[in-house]
């Protein structure tokens, strides 16, 4: 063999170690479950997913026989089995009715660990780190608004929708007009909706109406990466984009009088609901995050079926670090929701002469230190929500005052051309850890509704339906229509049947601004 | 050459090619796709990117975010991209595309790249990716 040719196969070999470098990967954990995953019937809304391989616990899933077969359509349930493999779990890795194929934790999941003993996973919180939903009500009704479904109606809502449009900056990586400075930033990240106040922007009631009054404990600026805030910090009062809606509504149905009372809710009534998030700061947060608790699960020894459930324990250093991160993600979202909500005040009091009053605004994406009942003891849990609301029952006091008589307000979107509800917590919450379904979920993919929509003039198509829809991209809209997702009001049924929250109003949409 | 397919809430992302540099710039190819639609861009610039991962499937999660945090922070879209070193915990890409103009159409938004049955599969013969892209 000649120099050169040793030289070429030298060359050849040193490439083909390249690849096999290339080629090792991080084992993976066997999965427990693989489709189609056995559910064994617990009662007519809750089955169980048997405890097998490395789950250290059953799974639970809230459905009827109506909603079982999509759920089955899917890998979601094979995810609710992979979250009962982390350490710590206490009580059944959850599913809500609205579930729907995720990335590590389903959509729709809940799980709860242990301080001592559990996990803490970005990826049980999602990308969109307290992404939520707030609800406004308007002190006018459809007929004094003259919004009503009749030509001059539909024009006047096309307006007060264009208007809203214009007003909050939406699509992706939308920047806002506002500029704000690193130490209102910070103020913001640390000090969430009560810190907003003292700028003037929200108010004591806004403030008394949101999900643990709109500011997480232990959220750490510094904890952020200045990547994060580069690509969050100047979207601040944006929609953002995907299912992302400002939505004007219409109390068409009352279920519960003294509960709508309560909340300020009436038939006929105007009102208004912002669905959106952290935007990308939320984004990066996680990315940054995941990152780490590779790592972390790797140096603390956790064996993972999915590296999207990478964790680390809760009171570990990564741990903690994450919880302050997400905790400053999770206080911008507050603050997000709130200066769209000031946008869109303007925009009702130019065009309607009409206030708008937030009844109450949760989060979707979180983990949060929650007090729940535990074999009859009181137990501080990290109870984990991907995409699901909290429901307090009654008398809890974590509900805001104006609403303890009733229980907390759940609100629950649907699609942009059905209907949306608002429920009140439940007694039998506990079993949940306080937790119902977010929305209807998906029933198509993307890709799917928009084969089948695309060549569809889908804004006339909501239109004749009753719906003024504009949105930055055609492509959402299309992807986002109301075939896209499953009847919210099947969900919702689960939900009460099971006890978790009742029927207050039910909303019907007129107007959407999709992101 | 790359694909998008359906995946409930989201979609995926595959992607093959002979070499492993060669897979990451479909890849990208197919991001661009996917937030951008069917756009010609023009390499009017360019970026220099350098990761670190846990891992090579670590890498290609992080090459992809990294994308998309060039899409979304700078508006920046790359027409063609180079990967100049490929090691399992090291890479290092040129891009080179336009900054889109504030208000420039998107067709769709892209979150993040998540790990979800994230692949990165090195044969002599070829090289298959496969990412889950949470919208």
């Amino acid at each position: 063999m000649s120099r050169q040719d040793r030289k070429k196969k030298q060359k050849k070999l040193a490439k083909e170690q390249a690849r096999e470098a290339l080629r090792a990967a991080v084992p993976h954990a066997q999965r427990p479950w693989r489709s189609p995953v056995p559910l064994e019937p617990i009662d007519e809304v809750r089955w169980r997913i048997p405890k097998q391989g490395a789950m250290r616990t059953h799974g639970v899933v809230y459905a009827d026989t109506s909603l079982l077969p999509d759920l089955q359509a899917d890998a979601s349930l094979e995810q609710v089995a992979n979250v009962a493999t982390l350490p710590g779990i206490v009580g059944p890795s959850m599913a809500m009715p609205d579930i729907h194929w995720g990335y590590g934790f389903p959509i729709g999941g809940v799980a709860a660990f242990d301080l001592d003993e559990g996990v803490v996973s970005p990826g049980g919180v999602g990308y969109d780190i307290n992404c939520g939903v707030r609800l406004l009500a308007s002190d006018v009704d459809v007929e004094g608004a003259r919004l009503a479904s009749t030509s001059k109606g539909l024009e006047r809502t096309r307006k007060l929708v264009d208007d809203l449009f214009d007003a909050i900056p939406s699509g992706v990586g939308e920047r806002s007009d506002e500029r704000i400075g690193g130490d209102v930033l910070r103020g913001l990240l640390e000090g969430g909706l009560p810190f907003a106040r003292t700028l003037g922007w929200a108010t004591d009631d806004d403030v008394a109406h949101v999900e643990e009054r709109g500011v997480l404990p232990g959220a750490d600026a510094d904890a952020i990466t200045s990547r994060a805030r580069m690509r969050g910090g100047p979207q601040l009062g944006t929609l953002g984009s995907g299912n992302h809606f400002a939505e004007i509504g219409v109390v068409d149905q009352v279920y519960d009088e003294p509960a709508a009372e309560a909340f300020g809710l009436r038939l006929g009534q105007i009102t208004l609901m912002i669905h959106s998030g952290s935007r990308g700061l939320g984004h990066q947060v996680c990315v940054d995050a995941i990152s780490e608790m590779l790592r972390a699960a790797a140096k603390y020894d956790i064996p993972l079926v999915d590296r999207q459930l990478c964790c680390a324990p809760v009171k570990s250093e990564e741990g903690r670090h994450y919880l302050a991160a997400m905790a400053a993600a999770a206080n911008f979202a507050f603050a997000n929701r709130q200066v769209m909500t000031n946008l869109a005040r303007d925009v009702f009091d130019r065009r309607l002469g009409a206030e708008l009053r937030t009844v109450y605004d949760v989060c979707h994406n979180i983990a949060k230190v929650e007090e729940h009942l535990v074999d009859g003891a009181s137990k501080a849990l990290l109870v984990h929500r991907k995409g699901a609301t909290r429901a307090l029952p009654k008398g809890h006091a974590l509900v805001p005052e104006t609403y303890r008589e009733v229980g907390q307000p759940v609100i629950i979107p649907g699609d942009m051309g059905r209907y949306s509800f608002v429920l009140k917590g439940d007694v039998r919450s506990g079993e949940t850890f306080g937790s119902a379904c977010h929305g209807a979920g998906r029933l198509l993919s993307r890709g799917e509704a928009k084969r089948r929509f695309e060549r569809s003039d889908v804004t006339k198509l909501l239109e004749d339906r009753g719906v003024v829809v504009r949105g930055a991209s055609k492509e959402t809209i299309v992807e986002e229509m109301p075939q896209a997702y499953k009847d919210v009001a099947d969900v919702v049924d689960v939900v009460a049947r099971g006890g978790i929250a009742s029927k207050v109003v039910r909303i019907r949409p007129i107007g959407c601004v999709k992101g | 050459m790359y694909r998008l397919l359906d995946h409930t809430g989201d979609f995926a992302l595959e992607a093959e090619a002979e070499t492993p540099e060669l897979a990451l710039a479909e890849t990208a190819r197919g991001l661009v796709a996917l937030v951008l639609g069917d756009v010609t861009l023009v390499e009017r610039e360019q970026r220099v990117v350098e990761l670190e991962g846990f891992d090579v499937v670590d890498l290609l999660v992080a090459f992809g975010n990294e994308l998309l945090f060039l899409f979304e922070s700078e508006r920046f879209f790359p027409a063609r991209v180079v990967v100049d070193v490929l090691e399992p915990d090291f890479l290092r890409a040129t891009l080179v595309g336009e900054r889109l103009p504030q208000g420039h159409d998107v067709a769709r938004p892209a979150k993040a790249v998540t790990h979800h049955d994230a692949t990165f599969d090195v044969s002599s013969e070829r090289t298959h990716v496969r990412l889950v892209i949470d919208l």
